[in-house]
């Protein structure tokens, strides 16, 4: 029994990592430009069907396709900051959340209409592959991502802390008009976390070609979950989103086993309600983290 | 005076120009006269792929019987309506009948399009032929003039479940009573009702029911379920998935290393090339209920090498998915409908269709024909048909269920590979 919890606990985590890093590119955006991007979870569609048809047209796989679909949807992030968000920077908050909502929308049919409803996977040498430890199953494509998810928290915490960017992006977050008036362009650290969050969300999309497929509503279905991540993690906060990811994917894990796998969706949503009424700050969040930004 | 005569001249040459072009435009009519079809069906949107294979059937029983003489002396012409979801089904059947004219439609491939186009053929008193979808409830509702050559869900779950929990353990050589069945699905109501059906087969031969369980169709982890089937340690695994959830189970029992003797899915997640695309070799030896491929014995499926050559000839290309054959078999079913009616009149039609009493191997797909009276309460349904099981060999599915159908050298490969041996 102690070798299945265990096991239980391995496809917990791993399943963690994956909800960790589609939720970092969420919280990164909302810690620093204080935008809920609703459009979000169709990046992650959008780099899922980029290493898609990267692999069945001209056989590159994934794990190469990254290094394209990656710096690509960067700059279509430092686009999309600057044709629908800087414009409406000033406008009531609403017409932000109805801008990324009608985006999302668009894209999802706009990839309903190139590509159709139908399920596009690919087919790797390593879907399948599996490390063993003892009688324990680890799956590989799985403990990429976490280690990419792992890595990435690392590496933002720090680009945030040691260069010069990431300090204003924390200026920018803590405080938008000192940061102003201390002389760092805001608009380009609002490009640059958008580049960023969008680039490591079609990161994730890439990355989860070998163990999903890709259909046009498939990055709503993550964005919602990644939702959950990012407040459950306290709003921006980079490892709240790390943690929040984990804990989410231990309890789907743990539930399913334990009490019925039709319930696994419906038990975390419980979870975050007692958490938010707990600590409506989120677990690593500080009070008023949406006023303080990004940590 | 005299320019008064040459304006009466024009008149008359005018009447005569007249009179000849519409003596001309009649004979012309009349030489085209023809039975016009209605064809529904989703052209465009998520189901157009789908749509379009039905059509590629319809229109190779078209032209073949238009290459025969067609239907008493005429041309059958399809008019074709887009019924990209269910409304459009509902506003393209009220075209189709009050603009175009047509006394008869054909269709849906899909359920809900179907279910929803049905009533508005029923309340025009036009036939609605249906020969794709499959959702018990479109004969089910006392309807007078819908009519399904194929059988229904239901039974699509009825001989996915009698292969896996009475056909299996007969080749296991296992006792029925200690045959041990899992049955897990989706949890919406294609999932429930389906497994339900399961269950009750299950119950009903005596086969020990192990597992019986729901999950999210959009869920993003499997690993749960496949552990607590690893507990159950099940002979049968069957599984009534969408595409997206059939490719997860598979590759994480691959993963987890769920080894079961027998693998039948029950419909769409397993009868597909998606999966196999998805999965590769690792699709061999799982079964599933549904349209025949081509690989069926034609000398069960007598229409299929008529079939294949026509099919060959119109569409210029291999056949890709069951659905053209199945849906062929429903149009020139149709024919042969229309032929003992003599007209296109619906009541004509409907009175032919309920005489017909055509025992199995009739149709070309094999298939015998006797429709439900609408006094019964699956009114309109072909109570003959049943479905066939299939099982994926090679990389393609193979006829293996009833065994008369199945082609010479195919042998049913069980008991399904274990993981670790592939």
């Amino acid at each position: 029994m102690l070798e299945i919890i265990l096991q239980v606990a391995i496809n917990g985590l791993l399943l963690g990592g994956i909800y960790a890093l589609v939720a970092i590119g969420l919280t990164l955006i909302f810690g620093v430009v204080r935008v809920i991007n609703f459009a979000q979870g169709e990046f992650l569609m959008i780099g899922m069907y980029a290493a898609f048809w990267l692999s069945h047209l001209l056989g590159i796989d994934p794990y190469f396709s990254f290094l394209i679909i990656t710096p690509l949807l960067f700059l279509v992030g430092i686009m999309m900051q600057k044709v629908i968000i800087k414009p409406l920077l000033n406008a009531p908050s609403l017409a932000l959340i109805f801008a990324t909502f009608g985006l999302s929308i668009a894209l999802q049919n706009g990839a309903l209409l190139l590509w159709k409803a139908d399920h596009r996977a690919i087919q790797t040498s390593y879907s399948n592959s599996v490390l063993l430890l003892g009688n324990l199953i680890i799956s590989v494509p799985r403990l990429v991502i976490f280690a990419v998810a792992v890595a990435i928290v690392i590496g933002l915490f720090l680009f945030l802390q040691r260069t010069y960017w990431g300090k204003a992006m924390t200026a920018v977050a803590q405080d938008r008009e000192a940061a102003m008036l201390m002389g760092v362009d805001i608009h380009k650290v609002y490009m640059l976390a958008f580049g960023l969050g969008i680039g490591l969300e079609a990161l994730a999309g890439v990355l989860l070609m070998p163990v999903y497929s890709a259909y046009p509503t498939i990055g709503f279905q993550f964005c919602i979950i990644a939702f959950v991540i990012v407040v459950l993690g306290g709003m921006g906060n980079i490892f709240g989103a790390f943690l929040g990811g984990l804990i989410i994917g231990l309890v789907e894990a743990f539930s399913g086993f334990f009490i019925s796998p039709q319930l696994q969706a419906a038990l975390y949503y419980v979870i975050f309600v007692i958490v938010l009424v707990i600590r409506p700050q989120g677990l690593l969040g500080m009070v008023g983290a949406q006023e303080m930004g990004f940590k | 005076m005299k320019g008064c005569k040459h304006i009466q001249a024009k008149v008359i040459l005018g009447f005569f120009m007249l009179f000849i072009s519409i003596a001309l435009m009649a004979s012309v009519s009349q030489a085209k006269e023809v039975v016009k079809i209605g064809v529904l069906l989703p052209f465009s949107g998520p189901l157009a792929y789908e749509g379009g294979e039905v059509f590629k059937g319809f229109e190779v029983a078209r032209v073949e019987q238009n290459e025969k003489g067609g239907l008493f002396g005429k041309q059958i012409e399809f008019v074709k309506g887009d019924a990209v979801d269910a409304k459009a089904a509902v506003s393209e059947a009220e075209r189709l009948i009050t603009v175009e004219g047509v006394k008869i439609i054909m269709g849906t491939f899909s359920s809900v399009r179907a279910f929803a186009a049905t009533t508005v053929a029923e309340r025009n008193k036009v036939i609605y032929w249906e020969t794709g979808a499959v959702a018990d409830k479109i004969t089910g509702r006392g309807y007078k003039y819908v009519f399904r050559n194929e059988a229904p869900a239901s039974k699509l779950a009825r001989a996915a479940a009698r292969f896996g929990a009475v056909v299996a353990p007969e080749m296991l050589d296992i006792p029925i009573n200690q045959f041990r069945v899992a049955v897990i699905g989706e949890d919406s109501s294609y999932g429930k009702s389906v497994s339900e059906t399961v269950k009750t087969v299950v119950n009903e031969v005596g086969a020990k029911l192990v597992a019986y369980e729901f999950y999210d169709a959009n869920i993003k982890d499997l690993s749960s379920l496949i552990l607590r089937l690893k507990v159950k340690r099940p002979d049968a695994l069957i599984p009534t998935c969408y595409v997206n959830d059939a490719i997860l189970l598979h590759r994480q029992m691959k993963q987890l290393d769920l080894n079961v003797k027998v693998f039948v899915g029950t419909g769409v997640g397993h009868n597909t090339g998606k999966l196999r695309d998805a999965v590769g070799d690792d699709i061999n030896g799982v079964i599933c209920s549904g349209w025949p491929s081509t690989t069926i014995n034609p000398a069960y499926a007598k229409g299929l090498p008529g079939f294949v050559s026509v099919y060959k000839k119109v569409w210029k290309g291999e056949i890709e998915s069951p659905h053209p054959f199945g849906n062929y078999s429903g149009a020139w079913l149709l024919w042969r409908v229309i032929e003992r009616a003599g007209s296109t009149d619906p009541e004509a039609i409907r009175k032919a269709a309920l005489a017909m009493d055509e025992p199995e191997g009739y149709q070309p797909i094999g298939w015998g024909v006797w429709f439900a009276g609408s006094d019964k309460p699956n009114a309109g349904q072909n109570i003959r048909p049943d479905w066939f099981v299939e099982q994926w060999q090679n990389g393609r599915l193979n006829t293996i269920w009833p065994p008369k159908a199945m082609a010479k050298g195919i042998k049913v490969m069980i008991p399904f590979p274990k993981w670790k041996e592939r």
